[in-house]
Protein backbone atom coordinates (compact mmCIF):
# COMPACT_ATOMS: atom_id res chain seq x y z
CA UNK A 1 0.00 0.00 0.00
CA UNK A 2 1.23 3.44 -0.58
CA UNK A 3 1.51 6.30 1.29
CA UNK A 4 -1.58 7.72 3.08
CA UNK A 5 -2.33 11.00 5.30
CA UNK A 6 -3.48 9.93 9.05
CA UNK A 7 -4.78 12.28 11.87
CA UNK A 8 -2.87 11.65 14.97
CA UNK A 9 -4.12 15.20 16.63
CA UNK A 10 -6.98 17.58 16.44
CA UNK A 11 -6.75 21.16 17.98
CA UNK A 12 -10.01 23.39 18.08
CA UNK A 13 -10.43 26.97 18.85
CA UNK A 14 -13.92 27.77 18.26
CA UNK A 15 -16.93 30.09 19.55
CA UNK A 16 -18.54 26.41 21.10
CA UNK A 17 -15.17 25.84 22.48
CA UNK A 18 -11.73 25.78 23.17
CA UNK A 19 -9.61 22.36 22.74
CA UNK A 20 -11.52 18.96 21.29
CA UNK A 21 -13.36 18.35 24.50
CA UNK A 22 -14.97 21.08 25.50
CA UNK A 23 -16.09 21.80 21.87
CA UNK A 24 -17.38 18.78 21.16
CA UNK A 25 -19.47 18.48 24.45
CA UNK A 26 -21.10 21.57 23.16
CA UNK A 27 -21.61 19.39 19.75
CA UNK A 28 -23.20 16.87 21.05
CA UNK A 29 -25.53 18.82 23.82
CA UNK A 30 -26.70 20.75 20.68
CA UNK A 31 -25.29 24.02 22.58
CA UNK A 32 -25.27 27.08 20.11
CA UNK A 33 -22.72 29.57 20.22
CA UNK A 34 -24.37 32.12 17.82
CA UNK A 35 -24.96 35.14 19.86
CA UNK A 36 -25.71 39.03 19.11
CA UNK A 37 -22.61 40.42 18.17
CA UNK A 38 -21.09 42.23 21.00
CA UNK A 39 -17.33 42.36 19.91
CA UNK A 40 -18.11 45.98 18.29
CA UNK A 41 -22.03 48.34 18.42
CA UNK A 42 -23.48 46.51 15.92
CA UNK A 43 -26.98 48.18 16.84
CA UNK A 44 -26.91 49.96 13.30
CA UNK A 45 -25.56 46.89 11.33
CA UNK A 46 -27.82 45.39 9.05
CA UNK A 47 -25.87 41.79 10.80
CA UNK A 48 -26.68 41.57 14.27
CA UNK A 49 -26.07 37.93 14.95
CA UNK A 50 -22.37 35.97 14.91
CA UNK A 51 -19.88 33.22 16.14
CA UNK A 52 -18.08 34.71 18.68
CA UNK A 53 -14.81 33.35 21.17
CA UNK A 54 -15.46 34.46 24.25
CA UNK A 55 -12.65 33.99 26.82
CA UNK A 56 -9.85 33.80 24.37
CA UNK A 57 -6.73 34.57 26.01
CA UNK A 58 -4.01 34.52 23.21
CA UNK A 59 -1.17 35.04 26.16
CA UNK A 60 -2.48 31.29 27.38
CA UNK A 61 -1.03 29.59 24.14
CA UNK A 62 1.46 32.10 22.39
CA UNK A 63 4.58 34.16 23.53
CA UNK A 64 4.09 37.84 23.39
CA UNK A 65 6.86 38.67 21.01
CA UNK A 66 3.87 36.23 18.65
CA UNK A 67 0.89 38.12 20.12
CA UNK A 68 2.28 41.59 18.95
CA UNK A 69 3.22 41.36 15.55
CA UNK A 70 -0.12 39.44 14.52
CA UNK A 71 -3.54 39.53 14.28
CA UNK A 72 -6.22 37.91 16.25
CA UNK A 73 -6.75 35.04 12.48
CA UNK A 74 -3.07 34.03 13.53
CA UNK A 75 -3.77 33.99 17.49
CA UNK A 76 -6.26 31.51 16.70
CA UNK A 77 -4.30 29.35 14.45
CA UNK A 78 -0.93 29.46 16.62
CA UNK A 79 -3.11 28.14 19.94
CA UNK A 80 -4.92 25.55 17.61
CA UNK A 81 -1.46 24.42 16.28
CA UNK A 82 -0.66 24.26 20.26
CA UNK A 83 -3.73 22.20 21.20
CA UNK A 84 -3.49 20.09 17.62
CA UNK A 85 0.35 19.31 18.60
CA UNK A 86 -0.12 18.42 22.33
CA UNK A 87 -3.32 16.36 21.51
CA UNK A 88 -0.81 13.92 19.28
CA UNK A 89 1.87 14.61 22.02
CA UNK A 90 4.58 15.32 19.07
CA UNK A 91 7.37 17.22 19.66
CA UNK A 92 8.62 19.05 16.70
CA UNK A 93 11.88 19.64 18.44
CA UNK A 94 12.74 16.05 17.29
CA UNK A 95 11.14 16.18 13.59
CA UNK A 96 13.45 16.53 10.54
CA UNK A 97 11.62 19.75 9.83
CA UNK A 98 12.57 19.90 6.23
CA UNK A 99 9.57 17.55 6.05
CA UNK A 100 7.15 18.90 8.00
CA UNK A 101 4.52 21.25 6.22
CA UNK A 102 2.14 23.95 7.15
CA UNK A 103 -1.19 23.86 4.85
CA UNK A 104 -3.97 26.05 5.88
CA UNK A 105 -6.68 27.98 4.61
CA UNK A 106 -8.18 31.66 5.14
CA UNK A 107 -10.19 33.77 3.24
CA UNK A 108 -10.57 37.11 4.88
CA UNK A 109 -6.80 38.04 6.45
CA UNK A 110 -6.62 39.81 9.54
CA UNK A 111 -9.26 42.77 9.99
CA UNK A 112 -8.30 43.53 13.08
CA UNK A 113 -5.18 45.14 12.84
CA UNK A 114 -6.22 46.77 9.03
CA UNK A 115 -8.64 48.64 11.58
CA UNK A 116 -5.72 49.76 13.71
CA UNK A 117 -3.77 50.51 10.58
CA UNK A 118 -6.80 52.98 9.03
CA UNK A 119 -6.91 54.74 12.47
CA UNK A 120 -3.07 55.07 12.69
CA UNK A 121 -2.46 56.62 8.52
CA UNK A 122 -5.90 58.70 8.87
CA UNK A 123 -5.08 60.10 12.58
CA UNK A 124 -1.31 59.84 13.29
CA UNK A 125 -0.31 60.10 9.54
CA UNK A 126 2.19 57.69 7.48
CA UNK A 127 5.27 57.48 9.42
CA UNK A 128 3.48 56.17 12.60
CA UNK A 129 1.61 53.13 11.57
CA UNK A 130 2.76 49.76 12.89
CA UNK A 131 5.44 47.92 11.18
CA UNK A 132 3.23 44.47 11.01
CA UNK A 133 0.26 46.13 9.17
CA UNK A 134 2.00 44.43 5.80
CA UNK A 135 2.29 41.33 6.99
CA UNK A 136 -0.02 40.51 8.85
CA UNK A 137 -3.38 41.31 7.69
CA UNK A 138 -2.08 39.06 5.00
CA UNK A 139 -3.34 35.61 4.48
CA UNK A 140 -0.51 33.86 4.41
CA UNK A 141 0.43 34.96 7.88
CA UNK A 142 -0.70 32.18 10.14
CA UNK A 143 1.23 29.87 7.64
CA UNK A 144 4.23 32.27 8.25
CA UNK A 145 3.81 32.17 11.99
CA UNK A 146 3.43 29.19 12.42
CA UNK A 147 6.60 27.84 10.55
CA UNK A 148 8.58 30.60 12.54
CA UNK A 149 7.22 29.39 15.90
CA UNK A 150 8.14 26.22 15.22
CA UNK A 151 11.41 26.19 12.89
CA UNK A 152 9.19 24.29 10.17
CA UNK A 153 11.30 24.28 7.12
CA UNK A 154 8.98 22.01 4.71
CA UNK A 155 6.34 22.05 1.68
CA UNK A 156 4.20 24.48 2.68
CA UNK A 157 1.10 26.50 1.15
CA UNK A 158 -1.84 28.84 1.98
CA UNK A 159 -5.29 28.52 0.49
CA UNK A 160 -7.71 31.55 -0.34
CA UNK A 161 -10.90 30.12 -1.75
CA UNK A 162 -13.82 31.89 -0.16
CA UNK A 163 -16.04 29.19 1.88
CA UNK A 164 -13.73 26.60 0.82
CA UNK A 165 -10.51 27.81 1.68
CA UNK A 166 -10.04 24.91 4.41
CA UNK A 167 -10.89 22.16 2.17
CA UNK A 168 -8.61 22.83 -0.23
CA UNK A 169 -5.92 22.95 2.44
CA UNK A 170 -7.04 19.76 3.20
CA UNK A 171 -7.36 18.11 -0.18
CA UNK A 172 -3.72 19.35 -1.03
CA UNK A 173 -2.11 18.41 2.31
CA UNK A 174 -3.39 15.00 1.75
CA UNK A 175 -1.84 15.00 -1.65
CA UNK A 176 1.37 16.26 -0.38
CA UNK A 177 1.82 13.37 2.11
CA UNK A 178 0.69 10.89 -0.30
CA UNK A 179 3.19 12.19 -2.85
CA UNK A 180 6.14 12.35 -0.49
CA UNK A 181 6.19 15.99 -0.08
CA UNK A 182 6.48 16.30 3.48
CA UNK A 183 5.60 13.41 6.03
CA UNK A 184 3.81 15.27 9.28
CA UNK A 185 2.03 18.48 8.14
CA UNK A 186 -0.20 20.92 10.25
CA UNK A 187 -3.07 20.75 8.27
CA UNK A 188 -5.67 23.61 9.08
CA UNK A 189 -7.70 26.98 8.57
CA UNK A 190 -8.41 30.05 10.41
CA UNK A 191 -10.47 32.85 10.19
CA UNK A 192 -11.24 36.02 12.42
CA UNK A 193 -14.18 38.43 10.55
CA UNK A 194 -15.78 39.85 13.36
CA UNK A 195 -14.98 43.31 12.99
CA UNK A 196 -17.08 46.60 11.97
CA UNK A 197 -15.10 46.19 8.79
CA UNK A 198 -14.84 42.61 8.06
CA UNK A 199 -18.67 42.18 8.86
CA UNK A 200 -19.64 44.70 6.63
CA UNK A 201 -17.36 43.63 3.79
CA UNK A 202 -19.17 40.01 4.16
CA UNK A 203 -22.57 41.81 4.39
CA UNK A 204 -21.47 43.11 0.72
CA UNK A 205 -21.36 39.29 -0.49
CA UNK A 206 -25.74 39.70 0.07
CA UNK A 207 -25.11 36.75 1.66
CA UNK A 208 -25.73 37.04 5.46
CA UNK A 209 -28.59 36.56 7.70
CA UNK A 210 -30.26 39.46 8.35
CA UNK A 211 -32.27 37.55 11.49
CA UNK A 212 -32.18 39.31 14.80
CA UNK A 213 -32.26 35.85 16.78
CA UNK A 214 -29.25 33.95 17.67
CA UNK A 215 -31.97 30.72 17.82
CA UNK A 216 -33.61 30.73 14.28
CA UNK A 217 -30.24 32.84 12.52
CA UNK A 218 -28.83 29.94 10.85
CA UNK A 219 -30.91 27.38 9.67
CA UNK A 220 -28.96 25.20 6.46
CA UNK A 221 -31.73 23.66 4.89
CA UNK A 222 -34.68 25.04 6.60
CA UNK A 223 -37.94 26.34 4.12
CA UNK A 224 -37.33 29.66 6.12
CA UNK A 225 -33.21 30.22 6.17
CA UNK A 226 -32.28 33.50 4.96
CA UNK A 227 -28.57 32.96 5.05
CA UNK A 228 -24.81 32.48 6.39
CA UNK A 229 -24.35 33.00 9.32
CA UNK A 230 -20.00 34.07 10.08
CA UNK A 231 -18.28 32.44 13.07
CA UNK A 232 -14.48 33.07 13.58
CA UNK A 233 -11.45 30.25 15.22
CA UNK A 234 -9.28 27.69 13.99
CA UNK A 235 -9.30 24.13 13.44
CA UNK A 236 -5.50 22.34 13.07
CA UNK A 237 -4.99 18.49 12.01
CA UNK A 238 -2.36 16.87 12.25
CA UNK A 239 -1.56 14.29 9.03
CA UNK A 240 0.95 12.58 9.55
CA UNK A 241 2.47 9.28 7.05
CA UNK A 242 0.73 6.18 8.14
CA UNK A 243 3.71 4.36 8.22
CA UNK A 244 5.68 6.66 10.74
CA UNK A 245 2.45 7.18 12.53
CA UNK A 246 2.48 3.58 13.30
CA UNK A 247 5.82 3.43 14.43
CA UNK A 248 5.73 6.29 16.97
CA UNK A 249 2.97 4.44 18.33
CA UNK A 250 0.33 7.92 18.24
CA UNK A 251 -3.14 7.49 18.26
CA UNK A 252 -4.97 7.93 15.24
CA UNK A 253 -8.48 9.48 14.97
CA UNK A 254 -8.46 8.48 11.09
CA UNK A 255 -7.71 8.99 7.76
CA UNK A 256 -8.18 11.33 4.80
CA UNK A 257 -9.10 8.77 2.70
CA UNK A 258 -9.36 10.64 -0.67
CA UNK A 259 -10.58 14.04 -1.79
CA UNK A 260 -11.80 15.59 -5.22
CA UNK A 261 -12.80 19.46 -6.55
CA UNK A 262 -14.55 20.51 -8.98
CA UNK A 263 -15.87 24.04 -10.22
CA UNK A 264 -19.40 24.47 -11.30
CA UNK A 265 -19.03 27.21 -14.33
CA UNK A 266 -23.31 28.14 -13.02
CA UNK A 267 -22.58 27.85 -8.65
CA UNK A 268 -26.98 27.63 -8.84
CA UNK A 269 -26.06 24.28 -10.25
CA UNK A 270 -24.31 21.93 -8.10
CA UNK A 271 -23.82 18.84 -10.86
CA UNK A 272 -19.97 19.52 -10.87
CA UNK A 273 -20.38 19.41 -6.78
CA UNK A 274 -21.86 15.80 -7.35
CA UNK A 275 -19.16 14.51 -9.42
CA UNK A 276 -16.87 15.71 -6.88
CA UNK A 277 -18.71 13.75 -4.20
CA UNK A 278 -18.48 10.45 -6.60
CA UNK A 279 -14.93 11.30 -7.37
CA UNK A 280 -13.83 11.29 -3.69
CA UNK A 281 -16.08 8.06 -3.16
CA UNK A 282 -14.64 6.11 -6.13
CA UNK A 283 -10.34 7.51 -5.31
CA UNK A 284 -11.66 6.08 -1.00
CA UNK A 285 -13.19 2.71 -2.96
CA UNK A 286 -16.51 2.96 -1.31
CA UNK A 287 -20.15 3.37 -2.24
CA UNK A 288 -22.23 5.95 -1.07
CA UNK A 289 -23.92 2.78 0.65
CA UNK A 290 -20.84 2.55 3.13
CA UNK A 291 -21.15 6.39 4.16
CA UNK A 292 -22.58 6.95 7.90
CA UNK A 293 -22.99 10.60 7.62
CA UNK A 294 -22.25 13.57 5.80
CA UNK A 295 -20.56 17.05 6.83
CA UNK A 296 -22.38 19.49 4.26
CA UNK A 297 -21.62 22.28 3.30
CA UNK A 298 -24.69 23.97 4.38
CA UNK A 299 -24.02 27.55 3.82
CA UNK A 300 -27.79 28.68 4.62
CA UNK A 301 -28.22 30.53 1.77
CA UNK A 302 -31.51 29.87 -0.71
CA UNK A 303 -29.56 28.90 -3.82
CA UNK A 304 -26.44 27.50 -2.09
CA UNK A 305 -28.40 24.50 0.03
CA UNK A 306 -30.88 23.66 -3.18
CA UNK A 307 -27.90 23.49 -5.04
CA UNK A 308 -26.09 21.06 -2.54
CA UNK A 309 -29.64 19.03 -1.91
CA UNK A 310 -29.09 18.44 -5.56
CA UNK A 311 -25.46 17.46 -5.85
CA UNK A 312 -26.28 15.11 -3.10
CA UNK A 313 -29.13 13.34 -4.59
CA UNK A 314 -27.11 12.99 -8.06
CA UNK A 315 -23.86 11.82 -6.24
CA UNK A 316 -25.81 9.29 -3.79
CA UNK A 317 -28.99 8.15 -5.65
CA UNK A 318 -31.37 6.46 -3.68
CA UNK A 319 -29.22 6.76 -0.68
CA UNK A 320 -28.72 10.31 -0.80
CA UNK A 321 -32.33 9.80 1.07
CA UNK A 322 -31.24 7.53 4.21
CA UNK A 323 -27.45 9.12 4.68
CA UNK A 324 -27.53 11.72 7.83
CA UNK A 325 -26.80 14.88 6.75
CA UNK A 326 -25.56 17.35 9.76
CA UNK A 327 -24.34 20.76 9.99
CA UNK A 328 -22.81 21.87 12.88
CA UNK A 329 -21.58 25.13 11.69
CA UNK A 330 -25.20 26.18 12.36
CA UNK A 331 -23.92 26.24 16.04
CA UNK A 332 -20.95 28.70 15.64
CA UNK A 333 -21.37 30.01 12.38
CA UNK A 334 -19.70 29.39 8.95
CA UNK A 335 -15.81 29.36 9.66
CA UNK A 336 -14.49 30.31 5.68
CA UNK A 337 -11.21 28.91 5.81
CA UNK A 338 -11.24 26.86 9.25
CA UNK A 339 -14.76 24.98 7.78
CA UNK A 340 -13.94 21.97 6.76
CA UNK A 341 -10.93 21.15 8.58
CA UNK A 342 -13.40 21.99 11.37
CA UNK A 343 -16.46 19.58 10.12
CA UNK A 344 -13.44 16.97 9.83
CA UNK A 345 -12.59 17.77 13.62
CA UNK A 346 -16.72 16.85 13.86
CA UNK A 347 -16.43 13.44 12.31
CA UNK A 348 -13.41 12.28 13.70
CA UNK A 349 -14.72 12.70 17.11
CA UNK A 350 -18.07 11.55 16.20
CA UNK A 351 -16.41 8.34 15.44
CA UNK A 352 -14.05 8.52 18.67
CA UNK A 353 -17.94 9.32 20.64
CA UNK A 354 -20.51 7.09 18.32
CA UNK A 355 -22.61 10.56 18.75
CA UNK A 356 -23.27 12.64 15.01
CA UNK A 357 -23.69 16.17 16.42
CA UNK A 358 -27.07 17.77 15.44
CA UNK A 359 -28.03 21.07 13.15
CA UNK A 360 -29.11 23.85 15.23
CA UNK A 361 -32.44 25.84 14.51
CA UNK A 362 -33.43 23.44 11.37
CA UNK A 363 -37.49 23.13 11.33
CA UNK A 364 -39.31 23.07 8.45
CA UNK A 365 -37.83 21.10 5.11
CA UNK A 366 -37.58 22.19 2.66
CA UNK A 367 -39.41 20.39 -0.05
CA UNK A 368 -36.43 21.65 -2.68
CA UNK A 369 -34.03 20.42 -0.29
CA UNK A 370 -34.92 16.92 0.34
CA UNK A 371 -31.94 15.99 2.32
CA UNK A 372 -31.99 13.90 6.11
CA UNK A 373 -31.50 16.43 8.00
CA UNK A 374 -30.32 15.47 12.03
CA UNK A 375 -32.14 17.64 14.36
CA UNK A 376 -30.95 15.82 17.47
CA UNK A 377 -27.41 14.12 18.26
CA UNK A 378 -28.07 10.64 17.37
CA UNK A 379 -25.97 8.03 18.92
CA UNK A 380 -24.46 5.13 15.91
CA UNK A 381 -21.20 4.10 15.00
CA UNK A 382 -19.27 6.07 12.30
CA UNK A 383 -16.83 4.73 9.84
CA UNK A 384 -16.97 6.66 7.45
CA UNK A 385 -17.76 10.06 6.28
CA UNK A 386 -18.06 12.89 3.93
CA UNK A 387 -17.09 16.56 4.35
CA UNK A 388 -18.70 19.12 1.96
CA UNK A 389 -17.40 22.24 1.21
CA UNK A 390 -18.45 24.84 -1.37
CA UNK A 391 -17.33 28.51 -2.37
CA UNK A 392 -19.58 31.07 -3.53
CA UNK A 393 -18.43 30.94 -6.93
CA UNK A 394 -18.98 27.21 -7.19
CA UNK A 395 -15.53 25.85 -6.15
CA UNK A 396 -16.43 22.73 -4.51
CA UNK A 397 -14.44 19.73 -2.22
CA UNK A 398 -15.81 16.21 -0.91
CA UNK A 399 -13.41 15.08 1.03
CA UNK A 400 -13.67 11.23 2.58
CA UNK A 401 -12.50 9.87 5.70
CA UNK A 402 -12.56 6.93 7.21
CA UNK A 403 -12.50 6.47 11.13
CA UNK A 404 -10.57 4.07 13.63
CA UNK A 405 -12.44 2.90 16.01
CA UNK A 406 -10.35 4.09 19.84
CA UNK A 407 -8.98 1.26 20.46
CA UNK A 408 -10.63 -0.95 23.13
CA UNK A 409 -13.67 0.53 22.54
CA UNK A 410 -16.98 -0.48 20.56
CA UNK A 411 -17.54 0.44 17.07
CA UNK B 1 10.45 58.92 32.80
CA UNK B 2 13.89 58.42 32.01
CA UNK B 3 15.21 57.77 28.68
CA UNK B 4 16.21 54.68 29.99
CA UNK B 5 13.16 53.43 31.43
CA UNK B 6 11.01 54.40 28.51
CA UNK B 7 13.47 52.29 26.45
CA UNK B 8 12.74 49.02 28.68
CA UNK B 9 9.22 49.82 28.67
CA UNK B 10 9.03 49.96 24.86
CA UNK B 11 11.18 46.70 24.82
CA UNK B 12 8.50 44.97 27.39
CA UNK B 13 6.12 45.80 25.66
CA UNK B 14 7.47 43.63 22.61
CA UNK B 15 7.74 40.61 24.61
CA UNK B 16 11.73 40.99 25.65
CA UNK B 17 11.99 39.25 29.11
CA UNK B 18 12.67 42.24 31.22
CA UNK B 19 15.77 39.94 32.74
CA UNK B 20 17.40 40.00 29.27
CA UNK B 21 17.31 43.54 29.33
CA UNK B 22 20.16 45.46 30.09
CA UNK B 23 22.52 48.54 28.63
CA UNK B 24 25.18 46.36 27.31
CA UNK B 25 22.51 44.04 25.53
CA UNK B 26 22.63 44.59 21.68
CA UNK B 27 19.54 44.53 20.36
CA UNK B 28 20.32 42.03 17.00
CA UNK B 29 23.20 40.38 18.70
CA UNK B 30 21.35 39.79 22.46
CA UNK B 31 17.81 40.40 22.04
CA UNK B 32 17.49 38.95 18.23
CA UNK B 33 14.92 42.14 17.66
CA UNK B 34 13.84 41.44 13.87
CA UNK B 35 13.20 44.19 11.37
CA UNK B 36 9.51 45.42 12.15
CA UNK B 37 10.36 45.58 15.89
CA UNK B 38 12.96 47.75 15.09
CA UNK B 39 10.99 49.92 13.19
CA UNK B 40 8.34 49.31 16.38
CA UNK B 41 11.00 51.23 18.70
CA UNK B 42 11.85 54.04 16.34
CA UNK B 43 8.21 54.54 15.92
CA UNK B 44 7.94 54.30 20.21
CA UNK B 45 10.76 56.55 20.50
CA UNK B 46 9.12 59.04 17.97
CA UNK B 47 6.09 59.17 19.84
CA UNK B 48 7.29 59.34 23.20
CA UNK B 49 10.44 62.07 22.72
CA UNK B 50 9.56 63.49 19.22
CA UNK B 51 13.06 62.70 17.97
CA UNK B 52 14.13 60.38 15.01
CA UNK B 53 16.06 57.28 15.59
CA UNK B 54 16.78 55.92 12.23
CA UNK B 55 18.78 52.17 13.34
CA UNK B 56 21.14 51.00 10.42
CA UNK B 57 19.89 47.75 9.14
CA UNK B 58 23.59 46.13 9.06
CA UNK B 59 24.86 47.77 12.49
CA UNK B 60 24.13 46.45 15.65
CA UNK B 61 23.45 48.86 18.89
CA UNK B 62 23.34 48.32 22.69
CA UNK B 63 20.27 49.83 24.84
CA UNK B 64 23.12 51.85 26.22
CA UNK B 65 24.06 52.86 22.49
CA UNK B 66 20.07 53.75 22.02
CA UNK B 67 19.35 56.17 25.34
CA UNK B 68 22.52 57.87 24.67
CA UNK B 69 21.69 58.77 21.20
CA UNK B 70 17.60 59.49 22.08
CA UNK B 71 19.19 61.60 24.83
CA UNK B 72 21.53 63.53 22.42
CA UNK B 73 18.71 64.00 20.29
CA UNK B 74 16.53 65.31 22.86
CA UNK B 75 18.95 67.46 23.93
CA UNK B 76 19.73 69.00 20.54
CA UNK B 77 16.05 69.58 20.18
CA UNK B 78 15.99 71.85 23.08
Amino acid sequence: MGRRAVITGIGVVNPAGIGKDAFWRSMVEGRSALAPISRFDASRFPVRVAGQINGFEAKDFIPRRFIVKTDRFTHFALAAAELALADARLDLGNEDLHRVGVWFGNNAGGWDICERGFHELYREGATLVNPWQATAWFPTAPQGYLTIRYGIRGYSKSFVCDRASGASALYFAERAIRLGHNDVILAGGTEAPITAFGVTCYHETGELSAATDPATAYRPFDRRRDGVVLGEGSAVLILEEAERAARRGATIYGEIAAGALSIDPDPAEGLAYGRAIREALKRAGLAPRDVDVIFAEGAGTRACDRAEARALAAALGDEAARIPVTVPKSMFGHLYGASAVTEAACGLLAGRTSTIPPTAGFVEPDPECPVPVVTRAQERPVRSFLVGSRSREGASAALVFKVVPAAGGAG
Amino acid sequence: MSVMDALKEILVELGIEQDAISEGALLKGNLSLDSTEMVQISLDIRKRFGVDVAFESREDVTVGQVCELVTRLVEKKG
